[in-house]
């Protein structure tokens, strides 16, 4: 204990007042400022001591002590589908290079950081379904059955208005009506390999880690489609920040 | 500090050196416990982030395109570049009994199946993660297997028709999880991402890779 009292009483001693109030006084600055890690007894303190956690059910987040976990999870709704579509007409698209992501609905978290530099860690899962662009003679585009559509998380940054594509989480789906054994195989970037649903039916799942900027941020799954029709579903997305 | 005695004086009372000592000598010999706080007086204020922590996460990627390559049919560590395994050195020593979890997730590239199926494994690959702990002993916390082909037999030697023949599932995410436990005073000194596959003639690429590790502590 850090504490030792200035004046000692002695009997038979007339006590001064200074006396008296410096003990007073010392005493009242320990318990109010001056008590230390070796003040506080090891083993002594659970979970009870802590503040409890705090479940904010609007934005589906529990704030605890150390950290804060928020997420959306639809794992039990199957048929829960975030639809997504080309913005640019089948007959029109023919660059493999452009591209125009889209958020997935009810697919993001927004973090706002008590400090700067907590630990962030983002998981996310789903799985994404593409159906093959039509072929009716003049809506048929190049290269049906050949595209692409790739899937990974977007950071936003409020104030500043910047947008980043996080590529350590990029995930693809492909059309799945290609045949193998006639090339070209594909138009898009990458070639599936399989046909019909190895390519068109695709799982994903991805860990994304950084270190908070103490401003306010969302991350969204996004997908930049070159299909008329596709959806992800069974998704889960949970942040944890981590203060200490 | 447990217990503070005070003996309260009424008028007429001849105090004694003993009774006014009292309390601060109990205040100077005693400790901050349970008795003396309120219910969840601590909050995230009062904890020290520069001291020793409740969670350490540890983080390694590749998000390149340089695919790494392997036809080995033991465990190899990924490494897109030939020079940054993915292999973190964590050199962490357990404060209190610990939780490990990992998270660990990528997708393949170009595939080239052992076509036709010539074994039950040819159409098999494996991702796991492995931790290296007290200065060489390790453990395999989690694996996942994943196949070149989608089957529409079983997988029985020679009698495996692939869905695609010669044409394996590319570009595809693989991931994987798992928990362990360590005693306190471990020192865990590194988690990889490793591959195989399960047939030489085979060969699996992999292209961005991720690895998470994350250590509680409370």
């Amino acid at each position: 204990m850090s504490y030792t009292k200035p004046y000692t009483y002695v009997d038979g001693t007339v006590v001064a007042a200074t006396d008296h109030y410096s003990n007073e006084e010392s005493l009242k600055v320990f318990v109010n400022q001056e008590i230390h890690v070796v003040d506080i007894a090891s083993t002594t303190l659970d979970t009870t001591d802590f503040m409890e956690p705090r479940f904010i059910s609007p934005v589906e987040t529990i704030d605890f002590c150390t950290k804060t976990v928020q997420g959306i999870i639809e794992l039990q709704e199957p048929t829960n589908r975030s639809y997504f579509s080309s913005t640019l007409k089948n007959n029109a698209q023919t660059s493999a290079s452009l591209s125009n992501y889209q958020a997935i609905p009810n697919c993001a978290v927004e973090v706002i950081p008590e400090r700067t530099g907590a630990t962030l860690v983002i998981t996310v899962y789903g799985y994404a379904v593409v159906f093959d662009n039509n072929t009716v003679a003049g809506n048929g585009g190049a290269g049906n059955g050949l595209w692409d559509n790739r899937i990974l998380l977007q950071r936003e940054n409020y104030p500043t208005g910047q947008i980043s594509y996080i590529s350590a989480t990029r995930n693809y789906v492909f059309e799945g009506a290609l045949n193998p054994a006639s090339p070209p195989r594909y138009l898009g970037v990458k070639d599936p390999g399989g046909t019909g649903k190895d390519a068109s039916r695709r799982p994903f799942s991805f860990t994304f880690y950084t270190t908070v900027l103490g401003v306010r941020e969302r991350f969204t799954l996004v997908v930049d489609p070159k299909v008329e029709i596709g959806y992800i579903n069974v998704k889960s997305f949970v942040s944890e920040l981590f203060y200490m | 500090m447990s217990t503070v005695q005070g003996k309260p004086f009424k008028g007429g009372d001849v105090p004694t050196a003993t009774d006014l000592n009292q309390p601060y000598d109990d205040v100077a010999g005693a400790v901050v416990d349970g008795i003396n706080t309120g219910k969840e007086w601590i909050t995230r204020k009062h904890l020290n982030t520069g001291g020793t922590v409740f969670s350490k996460v540890f983080f390694d990627y590749y998000d390149s395109t340089t695919l790494f390559t392997t036809s080995s049919t033991s465990p190899v560590i990924i490494d897109n570049t030939g020079a940054n395994p993915r292999t973190i050195a964590t050199n962490y020593t357990a404060e209190n009994d610990v939780c490990v979890r990992v998270q660990a997730d990528g997708i393949v590239g170009e595939l080239t199946s052992d076509f036709p199926l010539a074994t039950s494994t040819s159409n098999l690959y494996q991702f796991d993660v492995l931790i290296t702990y007290d200065g060489g002993s390790t453990r395999r916390i989690c694996y996942g297997n994943y196949t070149f082909h989608s089957l529409t037999a079983s997988p029985a030697a020679g009698t495996t028709y692939p869905v695609n023949p010669n044409f394996p599932s590319q570009w595809r995410n693989f991931a994987i999880s798992g928990l362990t436990t360590f005693p306190a005073g471990t020192v865990i000194d590194s988690v990889s991402l490793r591959c195989k596959v399960g047939d030489t003639a085979a060969v699996l690429t992999v292209e961005r890779n991720n690895l998470l590790v994350l250590i509680a502590e409370n």
